[in-house]
């Protein structure tokens, strides 16, 4: 079993922190985003997912957000900068940074920055819902 | 005037002068005899009438006339045998001999004379003895005459038959007075009392030829001498004589008689007075000769006096006398120039008075070698001048000698030679630099000479080539060629002392030296020459580039690998998002599967398909770690600090796994000039690889510390697994070799690729059962402390 299946972390419901909203996916590439998405919607998650930053940053910024999954590669955005600028929302939703770069520096950076995780490409299915649990059942 | 040219050859050249009387007469010579000669014919024409008168019978006019003739002749014999004893011409001893010969027969003739020693005369005489004298007396001379123009004039004869030439005389002499006395029987009578028999005639007549034969032999000798002359005045002379006092006249005491007597004195007369004018002239000359000679000598010594002086003035050699008792006692121009001293501050003081003190006693050694004669060449030294300062100099000392061969002094030249010395020193010098600069030069030089004999190698290329000195030098420079090049390079070598030229050191040239030992090494030669006076020099610069040819390799290969790593890398990165949603895809799928039933083969299917996805995965994964280009800059970093952030990012997972871990970091740790990216990597690396090879609970030990090695740190990761066995120890560090099932074999290699960007080292201790222990090595920053 990779996944169990829960209904209780419906997107309506608060999770342990008491956040509640859609988790946001910014992803340029389609299949990749259209995966996260298909991984995130089994675990009952409403998901909003765009492709590049700047609308991502537009929606966290006009509704609460349970969860945000970034890359660091954006058509018109840096990644980093994508995050700190989330980060510097009132109320900054948990952000889990998903990237093929693997260096300590850009892990530092993305963590520095306000992630709260860093996936290095590619990971597995299990691996990306183990963290999005982890993160939303762990308290503040 | 007489001229300078004489028929006469004398044994010496220049004794052609010495007798005038040999000599060619000149015109007024000439003159003069035939005036003498037609006055004497003038007076012998007026007196012809009257040669029968007779006169008083003067007795004493006989003895008288006897002796002056007597004297007259000796004298003129005497001269002339002078004059053969110098010239030992035999014409001029038979001359001399006529000449005894009248003198010695006018003796016997004057004694025979009737009545006038005694009636009948001496000697035994008789009636006819005198007349008969006069005939051998005057028929004898004019045969000498005649034998002395016959005779080539350079006849020589021995000085040593004077005497018998004398005794032959005096013998001839005795046999006609012999005759004419004691055997005048035998001769017909020319004489009746003081007349003449009718046999005078005949008698006579043949004497008077004889005379005139004389004179036309010599008359015939051309050319005339001053003597010849005189003597052809002389036998004209004789002529009249005998014409007068013989022929034209009756008998004794008529003026015929008496004026014949006459002519036969001053006959006499002219030879003599033209030898004894000539004596005078002889003496004058010598006198003359005499004063000329001490003149000219006089002037040439003080010509001679005055080219020393001004040679000595004029000299660039201080020049110097002095005594036997180092008293200076002359002082030249030079001398004062080099020395300092005016001549009357010099002269009359001790030579010491230039001589460091130090150098007196040298001083000394050259006196007494004076004393003994000797002469001192080339003597190096040094004097001092007048204002102290101390010159080098050089010294030729001579000893100077009075007439009697002592010695008296010296004289002394001295050369400042201080300016060469000083020149040479320099130069000296100079070399010596040069010389040691080739020889502690870091490039290997090497001087060959147009032969290609190494005239000089320098240490750099007895270490390079393993040769020592002696064995270099004087050998041809092909030793140090492998054989295979040796032969070419003869030719090459002929064709740049041909055409020298500066050729700088260039790649393009594949050159090989040979060591000693036979190996052989890339060389790098740059070339460049010196025309010296022993011909071309050729120098050379030897490089041994094997070390920079690996280095040059070893970028060569990074550089391929940075770029194929920067490729590999873009791939490897493009590579991550189609294998994350294969993957995730799959994954899905399989999810999926668990609610819609899948049948099992389809399953199984993806099931191999998301192995090999997973193998790809990781080994993309090692790619990208094996290949990233360098994303930071060297700076000075901390290892501690390295250690410290990697532990941050892996001690949790490390821990979680049952792994304990444990640092032990010197907090002193001078800084090393890295990346700390790539160290975080290496770190990790290591970290990772202790965990896989505890494979459960374990320890791993981190440490920094300062390496024995001074200026060199290390970092220490060692573990508590089950060790490297000693086989694969030499392998671990190379691409893709692994002993795990799901390994790359990139992790060691990549950590062994940056530790050399580093300019580290890495060691590994390791035994089975032991766990391994891995020590990084790394040089210190230069900046130095934390």
């Amino acid at each position: 079993v990779i996944v169990a299946k829960t209904d209780q972390l419906a997107s309506r419901v608060p999770d342990a922190q008491g956040r509640t909203g859609p988790i946001l996916i910014v992803e340029d590439e389609i299949d990749l985003r259209n995966t996260y998405e298909r991984v995130l919607r089994r675990l009952n998650f409403d998901v909003i997912a765009v492709e590049q930053a700047t609308e991502g940053l537009r929606i966290a910024e006009s509704r609460p957000i349970r969860l945000v999954i970034t890359d660091l590669k954006l058509p018109d955005m840096d990644g980093i900068a994508l995050v700190r600028a989330l980060h510097a929302c009132a109320d900054p939703p948990p952000i889990i940074v998903a990237s093929g770069l693997d260096s300590g520096a850009t892990r530092r950076a993305a963590l520095e920055a306000g992630a709260i995780a860093y996936l290095t490409k590619p990971f597995s299915v299990a691996t990306l819902t183990a963290k999005v649990q982890q993160i939303l059942s762990e308290g503040p | 005037v007489v001229s300078r040219d004489s028929p006469w050859a004398p044994a010496v050249t220049d004794s052609r002068q010495v007798f005038p009387s040999l000599l060619t007469a000149g015109r007024q010579q000439r003159r003069l005899a035939l005036v003498a000669v037609l006055f004497s014919a003038a007076i012998f024409l007026a007196a012809v009438p009257f040669a029968k008168i007779l006169l008083p019978q003067v007795w004493a006019f006989i003895p008288v006339y006897a002796s002056v003739l007597v004297v007259n002749d000796l004298i003129t014999a005497v001269l002339l045998l002078g004059q053969f004893s110098f010239l030992r011409s035999a014409s001029l001893l038979i001359l001399a001999m006529g000449y005894l010969f009248t003198a010695l027969v006018t003796i016997s003739h004057g004694l025979t004379f009737p009545g006038l020693f005694r009636p009948s005369g001496l000697l035994g005489a008789g009636p006819q003895s005198t007349a008969w004298l006069y005939m051998f007396w005057h028929a004898g001379f004019p045969l000498f005459v005649i034998a002395y123009a016959a005779l080539n004039r350079d006849r020589r004869v021995s000085r040593r038959i004077i005497p018998a030439a004398v005794a032959t005389v005096v013998a001839l002499v005795s046999g006609f007075t012999l005759v004419a006395t004691a055997g005048q029987a035998l001769l017909p009578a020319i004489m009746e009392g003081n007349h003449y028999a009718p046999a005078m005639s005949t008698v006579v007549s043949a004497t008077w030829l004889l005379s005139l034969l004389a004179f036309v032999t010599l008359w015939r000798r051309r050319p005339y001498t001053v003597l010849d002359l005189w003597l052809m005045v002389v036998m004209s002379s004789w002529v009249l004589d005998i014409a007068l006092s013989a022929v034209f006249n009756a008998g004794r005491f008529d003026l015929g008689f008496y004026a014949g007597r006459i002519y036969g004195l001053s006959a006499a007369s002219f030879v003599l007075t033209v030898l004894l004018v000539e004596n005078g002239k002889l003496y004058a000359r010598l006198v003359e000769t005499i004063e000329r000679t001490r003149r000219s000598s006089l002037e040439h010594e003080a010509q001679q006096q005055r080219r020393v002086t001004a040679i000595v003035d004029n000299s660039d050699d201080a020049i110097i006398g002095k005594d036997l008792d180092g008293i200076i006692t002359s002082w030249n121009p030079a001398a004062i120039r080099m020395f300092g001293y005016r001549p009357d501050e010099a002269i009359g003081r001790n030579i010491t008075l230039i001589v460091p003190p130090a150098r007196v006693a040298e001083e000394e050694a050259v006196l007494r070698r004076l004393r003994h004669g000797e002469h001192i060449d080339h003597f190096e030294t040094v004097r001092r001048t007048k204002d102290g300062r101390f010159i080098d100099v050089v010294l030729t000392i001579t000893p100077l000698r009075d007439a009697n061969g002592n010695v008296f002094g010296a004289s002394k030249i001295a050369r400042d030679i201080t300016e060469r010395k000083q020149t040479q020193e320099a130069l000296r010098l100079s070399e010596a630099t040069a010389l040691a600069f080739i020889a502690s030069a870091a490039e290997g030089i090497l001087i060959i000479d147009e032969g290609g004999r190494i005239v000089i190698a320098n240490g750099q290329i007895e270490k390079m080539f393993g040769y020592s000195h002696n064995e270099l030098v004087g050998r041809p420079m092909e030793v140090l060629l492998p054989e295979r090049l040796r032969e070419r390079h003869v030719s090459h070598r002929a064709g740049y002392a041909a055409e020298p030229h500066v050729r700088p050191m260039g790649r393009g040239l594949d050159l090989a030296g040979r060591r000693r030992d036979g190996t052989e090494f890339p060389v790098e030669i740059s070339l460049s020459y010196v025309r010296t006076s022993h011909g071309v020099r050729v120098m050379a610069f030897v490089t041994d580039i094997s070390e920079r040819l690996v280095r040059e390799r070893n970028v060569r290969r990074s550089d391929k690998l940075a770029l194929l790593g920067t490729l590999a890398a873009g791939i490897a990165h493009e590579l991550n998002n189609p294998l994350g949603i294969i993957k995730g895809r799959i994954e899905l799928i399989l999810l999926e599967a668990e609610e819609d039933t899948l049948p099992p083969a389809v399953r199984e299917d993806l099931g191999v398909i998301h192995h090999h996805v997973e193998r790809v995965i990781r080994l993309v994964h090692g790619l990208l770690s094996y290949a990233r280009p360098s994303d930071g800059e060297r700076r000075p970093t901390d290892l501690n600090k390295v250690v410290n952030d990697t532990l941050l990012l892996a001690q949790k997972q490390l821990t979680k796994d049952g792994v304990r871990v444990t640092t032990s970091l010197e907090p002193l740790l001078p800084l090393i000039v890295g990346e700390p990216n790539a160290l975080e990597q290496v770190l990790l690396n290591l970290v990772k690889n202790a965990q896989q090879a505890i494979g459960g609970d374990g320890e791993i030990r981190i440490a920094t510390r300062n390496a024995a090695k001074p200026g060199w740190v290390e970092l220490v990761v060692a573990d508590t697994g089950p060790g490297i066995p000693a086989e694969h120890q030499s392998r671990i560090f190379d691409p893709y070799f692994t002993t795990k099932a799901t390994g790359t074999g990139l992790g060691l290699s990549i950590i062994s690729r940056i530790v050399d960007e580093h300019g580290g080292t890495i060691e590994l201790h390791s035994s089975l059962g032991e766990g391994a222990e891995f020590v990084l090595g790394f040089p210190c920053s230069p900046s130095g402390a934390p």
